[in-house]
């Protein structure tokens, strides 16, 4: 088990797979405009696995099926992304003078400014110009 | 149970094991997947894990592999909801893929005994090999049919959940060479 167990509720942990997950999907569907389409429908369905969950904890959150997204409150939204403590789940960072944001999960990523240099030091060494964490 | 009814942590177990066999199904179904896609869903799969670990103890991540290790007690845990009642048995994609192909079974037992005591076989090469992960989801189905009693613990013997943290940890070993 983790050594940071304690900071997680389960509801926290929920949260950060949820945020994690969405952007990994966008980087997914950023990487590889050619998805099948069936591909693209199974991740959708991830999606919306993880709204219905959300939407279990957070009141205000829904799966709009017409348009296969997530609609969230603004009050659903900004529970979404902040933890039970009160700290935030998410930010985003700029990324040198790149004009790129970094995606950060403080809680788990440790502090800012290490985590974009440790971001920026991988791509000087791969040649990457996007944003990725 | 109903789904209104959940903690947090039953929606966590739910959506995880919905969400990584989602992934998996993508694998086995879709032919070429690019890198980049390839690695965007083993990070969803290492998120989810890494979700799941901050709650249920037993769970290994395994570098490289794509894949994670769990004890039976694990195994047990995640597959259970608050209230007591089973989710469908986890990673119920492996368990469609090993049950219709019997053979593998008794692959899996092959591979790990020699695994056990051939420590050259827990190359980086066979870590990273389909065959690897089809081993090691063969043995959480072992593991997931003894729990259940649908297999004799005789039949099978008390090996099988020592020898998979012990090829857990061979792996994690093989990376770190």
């Amino acid at each position: 088990m983790s050594t940071d167990t304690l900071m997680y509720t389960p509801l926290d942990s929920l949260k950060e797979a949820a945020a994690r997950t969405t952007e990994l999907i966008d980087m997914v569907r950023h990487d590889s405009p050619s998805l099948l389409p069936t591909t693209s429908a199974i991740l959708e369905n991830i999606e919306m696995h993880l709204a219905d969950a959300l939407g279990r904890h957070i009141p205000g959150i829904t799966w709009d099926r017409a348009l296969a997204m997530r609609r969230s409150t603004p009050e659903a939204r900004a529970a979404t992304y902040v933890f039970d403590d009160g700290s935030p789940v998410i930010c985003w960072l700029p990324l040198n003078d790149t004009g790129s944001e970094l995606t950060h999960f403080p809680r788990s990523n440790g502090d800012a400014a290490e985590h974009v240099a440790r971001i920026a030091a991988l791509h000087a060494r791969d040649g990457d110009s996007d944003a990725r964490d | 149970m109903l789904e209104t009814d959940y903690t947090p942590l039953d929606s966590l177990k739910v959506v995880s094991d919905t969400v990584i066999a989602t992934t998996r199904n993508i694998r086995e179904t879709t032919p070429l997947l690019s890198e980049a896609t390839e690695a965007g869903l083993e990070a969803i799969d290492h998120a989810m894990t890494t979700a799941l670990q901050h709650h249920v103890a037993g769970i290994q991540w395994l570098p490289g592999t794509g894949s994670r290790m769990l004890t039976l007690a694990a195994l047990m845990e995640l597959g259970t909801l608050s209230d007591g009642s089973e989710i469908d048995g986890p990673d119920e994609p492996s368990v469609r893929a090993v049950e219709s192909h019997p053979s593998l079974f008794e692959t899996a037992i092959q591979r790990l005994r020699s695994a056990d005591t051939e420590p050259a076989m827990a190359s980086t090469a066979d870590v990273t090999s389909l065959s690897m992960r089809s081993t090691l989801d063969g043995l959480m189905l072992l593991a997931w049919h003894r729990a259940r009693g649908d297999v004799s613990p005789e039949a099978l013997g008390a090996w099988v959940d020592t020898l998979a943290l012990s090829v857990a940890h061979r792996v994690m070993g093989g990376e770190a060479a």
